[in-house]
């Protein structure tokens, strides 16, 4: 299994607040690895670093080999490389549905049209929205503007997705929508990294489970391990709150 | 249409009793009166006579209503003749009042026309300058337009520029580039955002051609030809547009939400074609209610240009009223720029409308 992204000793300030205190941690290709932690413990940093929407302090991050904090690298190639979906879904307003999944295609991948739009059409049918696809963003639930966000990640035919809290933001009846929508993009074979705190999903979908405390990894292993056996005793204290 | 007469505030009843009241005054001025009754709906006696009679006894309808009967149904009746009486007399008054001053003036003369009522002497001003005066309102118009959207053009570049962030990556040429580039876009913003127009017109169409021929070595008097009072106040209004909108761009850009940026660029879009794309549409979206205010604005406002003898409206009125010794053309000023404003501000509400509603269409049913 080849390792997608390395993440070596990596540290993060903003000003005078430590948010990130060294992490360590390595991703393969077709893992899932969901991120769990309290609220400040650093998950969703760790999770912008890897895309660099934050840089990070010190510390290495490697996509593929390569350093992405590196000047010299054009982050943007990298970019196309790594989907992300946001807890605020950030559909471009002044786009229909459609159009929000072929505009990074036409205008990064350089696609034609055509192509764009058979591949957007593929991905909105799988996440279910075939029948909104000139439909403005706005007339959208929440549950659908999602789905949508995560088809027009896939639309650039991304090696990894990320996903910072995707289902934070939703009522609890269409949260279920979503994460259906991801199991299925898990059991295709796609390597995610999801922030979450639905910790049914983590434990049903994902292959390593992450617990983040105070900017630190404390402990990583399967879900059946860290469910059922968690060694630290912070991790005992936090699943206590949660299941 | 007529649900105002429905309401059941004390007020808006008192509001029918005093249109009532007009028209039994208006009734009885006119009974009295007999010019020119060929432009009239109220002609003088027989129809001046019933309106009194009706408002009267509207007048006194309406006062036992208030006091004592609490039928809607009647009152809505007395509310709606009463809005007919009103709209005649409105219309009388003043839409045929504006007519008659000018059939009056028509047949005067100067000396004649000086004696009489101000809406005469106005309509006479009128038809004597109707050429100047139209010019003066086509000069302000489009003035007022070519440098609003001159400003728009030049104001998208600066936010450009203003908005260009220092990144990593760039050597420190770029970087240095990028901050005198924003420091530019400040400093010009604040010098013509705090300095009167009326200043500004003075120190460019005076001193801007000797400034460039020296900067340029060109001829001063081949600038001198090309900087005529017109092109001076279109480079006035424009450059002073251009430091208002692009604070205006600044806002609605700054008012979209950071995760616009973010996501187009997690999706691999440079900067660049994610302002292109995504941020500028939806920024100048946003601005475009300030945009057409400055428009309006800007039609007021070329009447400043009128120091350096910009043919504008106010600069004819101005002539004329120094031509006839007396300020009343003014008021012919103060009714076309308060046409022009609020007209245009209707027209840009019904645009602005009519874009709203493609691009907000209702929520579904989910």
């Amino acid at each position: 299994m080849e390792k997608i992204i390395e993440i070596k000793n990596v540290y993060k300030n903003f000003d005078q607040l430590e948010v990130l205190k060294g992490i360590d941690l390595d991703i393969y290709s077709g893992e899932v690895v969901a991120i769990i932690g309290s609220s400040g413990s650093g998950k969703s940093t760790l999770l912008r670093c890897l895309n660099l929407l934050e840089e990070p302090t010190s510390g290495e991050i490697l996509f593929n080999g390569v350093n992405i904090n590196d000047p010299k690298v054009n982050i943007d190639k990298i970019r196309e490389e790594i989907g992300m979906v946001f807890q605020s879904f950030n559909l471009f307003e002044n786009m229909n549905v459609l159009e929000n999944c072929m505009i990074a295609q036409t205008k990064v991948l350089k696609r034609d049209k055509e192509e764009a739009k058979e591949k957007a059409l593929h991905f909105l049918e799988q996440v279910g929205m075939s029948d909104f696809i000139h439909s403005d963003t706005r007339s959208l639930s929440g549950g659908q503007k999602q789905r949508v966000a995560i088809a027009r990640a896939l639309c650039m035919d991304p090696k990894i997705m990320l996903f910072d809290e995707p289902t934070s933001a939703l009522d609890p009846e269409i949260v279920g929508e979503v994460l259906d929508v991801m199991k299925r993009l898990a059991a295709d074979g796609m390597t995610m990294v999801v922030v979450t705190h639905e910790m049914g999903f983590a434990e049903e979908v994902s292959t390593k489970v992450v617990f983040m405390d105070d900017g630190k990894i404390l402990e990583a292993s399967t879900p059946q391990e860290l469910f059922n056996n968690p060694k630290m005793p912070r991790t005992k204290e936090f699943l206590k709150r949660y299941l | 249409m007529f649900n105002f007469i429905n309401k059941k505030s004390r007020f808006e009843n008192c509001l029918y009793i005093l249109f009532c009241l007009i028209g039994l005054i208006y009734g009885l001025i006119t009974s009295f009166s007999s010019d020119l009754s060929g432009i009239r709906i109220i002609c003088s006696n027989t129809t001046g006579l019933i309106l009194q009679i009706v408002s009267g006894l509207l007048l006194v309808a309406e006062i036992v209503l208030l006091l004592v009967v609490k039928n809607q149904k009647i009152k809505r009746i007395l509310y709606l003749v009463t809005i007919v009486i009103v709209t005649l007399v409105v219309v009388d008054f003043l839409v045929l009042g504006i007519v008659r001053s000018f059939v009056t003036a028509s047949s005067l003369t100067k000396a004649e026309a000086a004696t009489m009522g101000l809406n005469i002497r106005l309509a006479y001003i009128c038809l004597k300058n109707y050429s100047s005066i139209l010019m003066g309102v086509w000069t302000t118009i489009w003035l007022s337009l070519a440098g609003t959207v001159i400003g728009l053009i030049l104001g998208l570049l600066f936010i450009t520029l203003r908005t260009l962030e220092v990144t990593s990556k760039d050597n420190e040429f770029v970087a240095f580039l990028k901050k005198i580039g924003c420091g530019f876009v400040k400093i010009y913003v604040t010098v013509f955002r705090g300095t009167p127009m009326m200043v500004q017109a003075i120190i460019i169409y005076y001193f801007l051609p000797g400034i460039l021929a020296n900067l340029l070595n060109i001829e001063q008097g081949i600038l001198n030809s090309i900087l005529s009072v017109g092109v001076a106040g279109l480079i006035t209004v424009s450059l002073n547009t251009t430091a208002y909108l692009t604070e205006v761009l600044r806002g609605g850009i700054e008012s979209l939400n950071k995760g616009q940026m973010e996501a187009a660029r997690s999706l691999g879009m440079p900067r660049s074609k994610a302002m292109f794309y995504v941020i500028l549409p939806q920024g100048i979206k946003n601005s475009l209610p300030a945009i057409c205010n400055e428009f309006i604005i800007n039609i007021k406002d070329t009447s400043v240009l009128s120091v350096i003898s910009v043919m504008d409206l106010f600069f004819i009125i101005d002539m004329i009223n120094g031509k006839n010794a007396n300020s009343d053309a003014i008021f012919i000023a103060a009714i076309i720029y308060l046409c022009l404003t609020y007209g245009i501000s209707k027209l840009l509400g019904v645009i602005e409308k009519r874009m709203n509603l493609i691009a907000k269409p209702l929520p579904s049913s989910n």
